[in-house]
């Protein structure tokens, strides 16, 4: 493995720079908040004037801001923990039986990727207000998990695909029960997987604003719903911050995933696929 | 490699250590095939059984059915007398290595080895000590803390083994467990896995669709074909006396020859006219005289007398002379459509150069005659 990819270094230096390019073009659109954040202005200023930390401090002052802040990594958090409990063992299911109107059930999951989110939000707001779950914790952590829901599935599809069967097999030969197979082979194989489809989809919750928008309350919002409140009505540099906090927040967890990656690494053959891009992560600015 | 006293391994005292599996009338359809088709044999305790045959012959069908991967659309399966028929595999106590070995990639080898141990409920400390020990019996001693993907093919292999017999189950099933290694390490593991085997007492099934390795390993062969038990018996057995052609066939070389029965005398032996004379061999079955039949010899039954033929002996003439060795295979035309395949010991002042008239003649006992075309 190393040999190729030390070649490729080495003989196709355009490709290297053309690469090189493009991830410039693709980040530095997104990395310029990160200065203009650090200003001491009223307003968004680019290159900033003055160097302070005005905004963070604002930032962290500020009871509505901190509230949608909470809301919206708590929602991350637990829509995050529905999706993955419904997701592995629907794809475990999905791999492994054979089920009646499989490809359905298929569709239905993926759906929430496939509909655009504002299709998805007049559905759910019309849902969701007949059941009084708008403005609610439940409500928000429901309608994130179905729509993290299809990122899961397909990490770990993808990593299920991958796993040897006879893995299972064997732990059956040797005396282990379904339960057993899957808590010692199936689930650690998976983990890293699980890990970064996790990662991903917590990421996507805090970055969705669409069906946010619909669901939020005037008392009950998410960070990204406050963000487009904010920027409607006064455009003050803590958007910046925020943004800056929150590519700072989605780096780490991607490197805590990749963490998780590595620690598996030392079993080869276990079925880790590539994280997906993180695009959420870089959209927010 | 495997040197250590297996004894070691058994905690119990000696007795009657493997387990008899008895196979009644095993059926299995997957929609329009049929994967087993009314197969019944008995393995006695200890006996190294092989299941040979072609891709889609039901052997591996039959092996999962043991092991309880598959059930049975019809029939019983009974291990020492218990029907294990529906039992689900984790509960039938058998042991199991697989083609690809399916070592646990993210366990160490004592961790792997200790599986069925821990599924056990073996308490940790005599677990790693017992996956030691085993691990010391297949040679890999002191290899314990290192990951499958550590090690070679054939390392692999010996941990499958050691995993399918820390817990010294009654009965061994092994599916193609030498299919991915290359032939030095294969013929290697073949001696030593029976040796094992041995020295354990444990019964084993083992599947294979190399004939070489089910002779060299078996006690005895079960051939199977089209989901059908086509011949069981003894390696000698089945490649002297093959019950129809096709066992004749896929057991090593044989040459065939067709021809029209002439007739049958009272020792059994059968009479064929084909285009360049009579010749005869041992019927498998009665022949009616003036009907097709099929002979079968076997290369090195065949003897060569350089000049014309003699009575009762085919004439023909060298085609082709191939030195392999330790053999020489003489290619010899004789009038049928391929040339007869002739293996003599290689000796130097007896070689018969391409072009020379031969006779060809076997002893009548040593050639099979089986009805049909």
């Amino acid at each position: 493995m190393a040999s190729p990819s030390r070649s490729v270094g080495a003989t196709t230096w355009p490709v290297t720079l053309a690469t090189v390019l493009v991830l410039i073009f693709l980040l530095l659109p997104t990395l310029i908040v990160i200065p203009v954040s650090f200003g001491s202005q009223k307003y968004l200023q680019f290159p900033p004037e003055q160097w302070s930390l005005t905004w963070y401090r604002a930032f962290f002052a500020d009871r509505e801001w901190l509230a949608a802040t909470r809301l919206s990594i708590m929602v991350a958090g637990l829509s995050t923990i529905l999706a993955t409990l419904v997701a592995v063992p629907a794809t475990l299911a999905f791999a492994r039986g054979r089920l009646m109107g499989q490809g359905l059930a298929r569709a239905l999951i993926l759906a929430p990727m496939i509909l655009p989110h504002i299709v998805v939000a007049v559905g759910m707001y019309i849902a969701f207000s007949r059941w009084n779950l708008i403005g609610t914790l439940p409500g928000f952590v429901v309608a994130h998990a179905i729509l993290t829901l299809p990122f899961l599935f397909l990490t770990l599809s993808a990593a299920i695909s991958k796993l040897d069967p006879s893995l299972e097999l064997a732990a059956a030969s040797l005396g282990a029960g379904r339960v057993a197979a899957f808590r010692y082979i199936t689930l650690p194989l998976l983990m890293p997987a699980i890990a970064g489809g996790m990662a991903f989809a917590f990421i996507t919750s805090l970055d969705e604003a669409t069906v946010s928008n619909f669901l939020s309350s005037s008392t009950s919002k998410t960070l990204m719903k406050k963000m487009f409140e904010d920027i409607d009505f006064d455009v003050s540099p803590i958007v910046a911050a925020v943004s800056t906090l929150i590519i700072v927040g989605s780096l780490l967890l991607i490197g805590a995933a990749q963490l998780v990656r590595h620690a598996s690494q030392r079993a080869p053959k276990s079925a880790a696929t590539p994280l997906p891009v993180a695009r959420s992560a870089m959209k927010t600015a | 490699m495997m040197t250590h006293e297996a004894s070691a391994l058994r905690g119990r005292p000696a007795g009657p250590k493997g387990g008899a599996v008895r196979i009644e009338g095993a059926r299995k359809v997957y929609g329009t095939v049929r994967a087993l088709d009314d197969v019944s044999l008995e393995v006695a305790p200890g006996e190294f059984l092989a299941l040979l045959g072609p891709s889609g012959s039901g052997k591996t069908t039959l092996l999962m059915t043991v092991a309880g991967f598959e059930i049975p659309d019809a029939g019983r399966i009974t291990v020492d007398g218990r029907d294990v028929t529906a039992v689900p595999p984790n509960k039938r106590d058998l042991g199991m290595v697989f083609q690809r070995y399916a070592l646990f990639p993210h366990m160490t080898l004592r961790d792997n080895v200790g599986f069925p141990l821990m599924m056990r409920g073996v308490p940790a400390a005599e677990r790693a000590a017992r996956a030691d020990r085993v691990l010391a019996v297949v040679g890999l001693e002191g290899y314990g803390d290192r990951l499958p993907s550590q090690l070679s093919g054939g390392q692999q292999q010996r941990v499958a083994l050691a995993r399918a017999i820390v817990y010294e189950p009654p009965v061994l099933l092994m599916d193609e467990p030498l299919s991915a290694l290359d032939k030095n390490l294969r013929e290697q593991m073949r001696l030593e896995i029976k040796h094992l085997q041995k020295r354990l007492g444990v019964t084993v099934i083992f599947v294979t669709h190399d004939q070489e390795e089910a002779l060299v390993m078996a006690d005895r062969v079960a051939v199977l074909d089209k989901g059908q038990l086509i011949q069981i018996g003894a390696p000698r057995e089945l490649y002297e006396r093959p019950c129809n052609a096709f066992v004749a066939g896929f057991l090593g070389e044989t040459n065939f020859l067709p021809g029209t029965v002439a007739g049958t005398d009272s020792g059994g032996l059968a009479t064929l006219r084909v285009a360049g004379g009579a010749i005869s061999g041992a019927a498998v079955a009665p022949l009616v005289a003036g009907t097709d039949a099929l002979l079968s010899v076997r290369p090195e039954q065949i003897r060569l007398q350089a000049g014309p033929a003699a009575d009762g002996a085919l004439g023909g003439r060298v085609a082709e002379v191939i030195y392999a060795g330790a053999s020489t295979i003489y290619l010899v035309d004789v009038g049928t459509a391929a040339p007869l395949n002739v293996r003599r010991a290689s000796v130097a002042e007896d070689v018969l150069a391409e072009g020379t008239p031969v006779s060809v003649s076997w002893r009548a006992a040593d050639a099979r005659v089986f009805p049909g075309a």
